[in-house]
């Protein structure tokens, strides 16, 4: 009872609290200077650019990012460039129009009359969406180094950033194309660390990131989506991965990092199942430039092959890729018999982590085509089984070990390379 | 008690208001977050066709031999925009459509745009976006509708140059990222639709209406349907005997040449890659692909020319954005003659044919590809139909049919004629087909090689290739002292080729006789005197004095 009354009181006394109105002001300003100030400030940083802004335009939460060049002039003209195969044919377009920033409920940056380049995003088109884009912005910060906005109707947060002196739109979007491809080509898959938590990161080459739990595919109920634009220093968010604010990763060597997050690759080994397992990737073998025990075993087959069907001048082996196929981890043999077309058989692999290293392990043909080819051709057995062994594995690009990877079995001198690819 | 739940309230506040649960990946929501924007399709279904005007022009035919249903058929020209000349990426007839077996039939232009309009090479119709009348076309074996070039819009720089006829993606698009060998299997399978297409449906008027696939047909109006899902189709052959029905979809070609069919894909929906169950609920399920003659006289259904089976292994998701649409692709497939194993192999094709899907043993599935989008055709009248090219293969209108195909190309001369003492000759072949591809059988005498080359072009610092290619091609030959005639016979991926050889007599020594003048001559030849010492030649004799 007495603890219910002490209860009475403290709420009452809180109550008092709040009557009180002698609380001095928070700002040393009125809003509407507040307002006024942010606006000049607004207009003064975006004209100030010398040679533009490198705009990351998200035109909505769900949509990619895309890389526009805007330059802003103190009479009111603005300059935007984009290349893209949404709105742009992946030709260079540059349009002029018109900007201003007013108030509304805060700074408004507006592109106030029709810019080919700016309002493709917006324009509703023939079915009266278009592609859901903004040409209005809230200004949510501005500064020499960095404006961020937000969407007024889609809100999606969009990023602008100083593009250095003497660049041409043609070596800009160049060295974005080729930070894409170095990290997003065939298919590479990410990890996520924040916070002692390691996830996924798929479909990055999508533009939207597919982001799921470790040892998740992409098609996992729990994933979510995370649209980002790249940049030729690292990778731009429109919306941070999770709770965690950083929406900047910056290339660091073989890590991108921000303030409280990073994101990188597998280590090589692992990386190499979890591309075929997790990404739907496939490993294709260099078959010319391999250990001579494998190089061996595969002339063999070829002249088994030539023998075979002698009337095919193609024939031979044509390729060896791993990949998932089903619930099975197999090695599709590819080559040239009787067909002009190419015949692919499966051979299923035990594929096994073992601490750094990966364990190859040849099983039993995936299926009876494969079965009454390696009857045919008993030389298809022994390259099967010269591929049998313990890896270590190593790459030359950690950011992106789909573009190279070498496994060498030192315990039976063999070794063999591989290039990934999605299938 | 009241204590026990006290706890209980603040074990659920706290809770609710500290821990972090999150069963989905995405960012928590918060003030300044803002939930992703849920684009919203217009479909429209729940206006009936009545309000758009389209019952009319959707009149249906009188019930035929089957009084407990109607055919309604839909037609959409399929659509172009899969690139423009520049781009080089392959262009759709818009509208050459096959209507078999329909009393009446109307035509339209997707978004509006107006052409002129042929019927079996006769202009109907001009200056028109839509065009009702009615045909017996079952007079016709098939007819062919196609419409000539279409203005896009009212700027004359917009003008589509439609070819006759394309036959899925061309090589242009895949030189570039996949180089020639792999080439023919691995096109971009959704930047260009097909060319033609046909399709009916049979709605059931009651509940004792014939069995379609699917349950959940209602009648409301014609089309009714088609905002959610197309179906197999049922199909009578007019020309059969009996009046058995057959499930079919079918889409003719008009191929003067030879045609080399590495694969064929059919566009289907599903609900992403689980979903492919929906359309094959069981292990041994398929859909079956045959391609017909095409002749005068009709189609020969007895006699296939290739048949492939596509079943669950065959999907492949279009993209991880949307999976709810992907592809069925069929493979052509016969028995190796060394180990016994179905080996892939291609269908070649000389003169018309139709590809048709003729067999589904399903009977449950959600056959065929969804719509979400109309395109008003005129004034209030609206009809289903792809917004843009991303769309296009969700509308059930168009059978998204794509022949990865080649018309091969070899040119070479019918004759070659080697001069007397010629051994050699070196000539450029235009061609699309790579040398590995080419096979020659020749007579031993002659030998020929082939080497590709082509043509590459820069733009941008971008390289890309032409797809008319050249192959250089060498015949060399034995030199022989009589005349003599040979063939060349070569494949050109299907396409068979030969010239003929033609050799004149090579030149040598001539009117040998022996010299019978009883003088000597030394082994240089060179007359001798009597006590000439060596090897001396006499009437033909040598011998040592």
């Amino acid at each position: 009872m007495k603890a219910k009354y002490l209860f009475i009181g403290l709420a009452l006394a809180s109550l008092l609290c709040a009557c009180n109105r002698d609380e001095e002001s928070l700002f040393d300003k009125s809003a509407a200077e507040r307002a006024q100030a942010a606006l000049d400030n607004a207009n003064t940083v975006l004209a100030a650019a010398e040679n533009g802004w490198e705009m990351l335009y998200f035109a909505n939460t769900a949509s990619k990012g895309y890389n526009l060049i805007v330059e802003f002039d103190e009479n009111g003209r603005v300059t935007a460039t984009a290349k893209n195969s949404t709105t742009t044919g992946d030709k260079i377009m540059t349009d002029v129009s018109t900007w201003a920033v007013k108030l509304d409920y805060g700074p408004i940056l507006t592109f106030d009359t029709y810019n080919n380049v700016l309002h493709a995003w917006a324009d509703p088109r023939g079915d009266g969406d278009g592609l859901l884009g903004d040409y209005e912005f809230l200004i949510l910060h501005a500064d020499a180094n960095y404006i961020k906005l937000k969407g007024k109707k889609h809100s999606a947060y969009c990023y602008l950033y100083p593009l250095e002196a003497g660049k041409s739109a043609a070596d800009y979007y160049a060295e974005v194309e080729a930070a894409e491809k170095k990290l997003c080509s065939n298919g590479n898959i990410f990890h996520f660390s924040a916070q002692d938590k390691e996830y996924l990161l798929h479909d990055g080459n999508t533009g939207i990131f597919t982001l799921t739990n470790l040892g998740e595919t992409s098609d996992s109920e729990e994933a979510g989506s995370y649209p980002f634009a790249i940049r030729r220093s690292g990778i731009q968010l429109c919306y941070g991965f999770l709770d965690v604010a950083d929406t900047y990763y910056e290339l660091d060597g073989s890590v991108m990092r921000s303030a409280n997050s990073s994101i990188s690759t597998a280590a090589p080994a692992a990386y190499f199942t979890e591309y075929v397992t997790l990404a739907g990737g496939a490993w294709v073998i260099d078959i010319e430039d391999i250990s001579q025990t494998t190089l061996d075993a595969i002339t063999a087959v070829t002249n088994a092959l030539k023998k075979a069907y002698s009337s095919n001048k193609k024939a031979g082996v044509q390729g060896l890729r791993f990949k998932q196929a089903g619930d099975n981890i197999v090695l599709t043999f590819s080559f040239y018999g009787s067909s002009s077309k190419t015949t692919e058989m499966n051979y299923i692999y035990e594929m096994e982590k073992q601490d750094n290293n990966l364990k190859l392990t040849y099983s039993a043909p995936a299926d009876e085509n494969a079965q009454k080819v390696l009857a045919a051709f008993p030389t298809l057995e022994a390259l099967l089984n010269t591929l049998d062994g313990t890896y270590a594995a190593s790459t030359s690009d950690a950011l992106n070990p789909t573009t190279g990877i070498r496994m060498e079995n030192s315990a039976a001198s063999t070794w063999f390379k591989a290039t990934g690819k999605t299938e | 008690m009241k204590k026990g739940i006290l706890f209980v309230c603040a074990l659920a506040l706290s809770v609710a208001t500290f821990a972090s649960i999150n069963p989905k990946l995405e960012r928590p929501a918060t003030e300044t977050a803002v939930a992703p924007a849920t684009r919203v399709i217009q479909t429209r279904s729940d206006i009936s066709f009545e309000e758009q005007g389209l019952q009319g022009a959707f009149k249906a035919p009188a019930a035929r031999a089957y009084v407990d249903s109607i055919r309604v058929p839909y037609y959409v020209p399929n659509s172009y925009n899969s690139g423009t000349p520049s781009k080089g990426v392959g262009y759709v007839n818009l509208a050459q459509i096959v209507v078999p077996f329909m009393d009446t039939v109307s035509f339209y232009n997707y978004y509006g745009l107006k052409s002129t309009w042929y019927l079996n090479d006769q202009e109907i119709a001009t200056d028109t976006n839509r065009i009702d009348f009615g045909v017996t076309f079952g007079e016709y074996p098939l007819p062919l509708m196609k419409t000539a070039s279409i203005k896009y819009s009212e700027n004359p720089d917009s003008i589509h140059a439609f070819y006759d006829y394309s036959y899925g993606a061309l090589y242009t698009s895949y030189y570039a990222d996949y180089g020639f060998y792999t080439s023919l299997s691995v096109a971009p399978a959704f930047i260009t639709p097909l060319t033609k297409c046909a399709m009916y449906t049979e709605v059931p008027l009651n509940s004792r209406g014939k069995e379609t696939y699917g349950s959940d047909w209602t009648f409301v109006g014609a089309p009714a349907s088609i905002g959610t899902y197309s179906y197999g189709t049922k199909m009578k052959d007019p020309k059969a005997e009996t009046e058995e029905y057959f499930d079919t979809i079918f889409v003719p070609y008009s191929n003067p040449k030879t045609m080399y069919i590495d694969h064929i894909s059919l566009g289907v929906y599903t609900d992403g890659d689980e979903g492919i169950k929906s359309i094959f609920p069981g292990e041994n399920d398929h859909v079956r692909l045959s391609i017909y003659a095409l002749t005068e006289s009709g189609i020969d259904w007895a006699n296939p020319i290739a048949r492939a089976i596509a079943d669950s292994n065959s999907y492949v998701g279009a993209s991880s954005s949307s999976s709810w649409y992907g592809i069925l692709n069929f493979n052509f497939t016969e028995e190796d003659p060394i180990t016994g194993a179905q080996m892939e192999v291609p269908a070649i094709v000389s003169g018309n044919f139709i590809v048709a899907l003729d067999e589904y043993n399903s009977g449950t599935a959600n056959f065929g590809i969804i719509s979400d989008y109309y395109t008003e055709i005129e004034g209030d009248t609206w009809l289903k139909s792809p917004s843009r090219i991303t769309q296009l293969w969700s509308t059930p209108s168009n059978i998204l049919l794509n022949l990865y195909a080649l018309l091969p190309e070899f040119q070479v001369p019918e004759e070659i004629e080697f001069a007397a003492g010629e051994t050699e000759i070196k000539f450029i072949a235009p061609s699309n087909v790579w040398d590995e591809d080419i096979l020659i059988d020749a007579d031993k005498w002659i030998s020929v090689e082939v080497e590709t080359d082509y043509e590459t072009t820069v733009e941008d610092g971008q390289t890309s290739y032409d797809h008319k290619f050249a192959n250089a091609v060498t015949i060399k030959v034995e030199t022989s002292s009589e005349a003599r005639e040979g063939t060349i016979e070569i494949d050109a991926l299907g396409l068979p080729v030969s010239i003929n050889i033609k050799q004149e007599a090579t030149a040598g020594v001539e009117n040998v006789y022996l010299k019978n003048d009883n003088k000597f001559y030394n082994v240089l030849g060179i007359e001798v005197g009597e006590d000439y010492k060596g090897v001396v030649i006499r009437n033909g004799e040598k011998f040592v004095r």
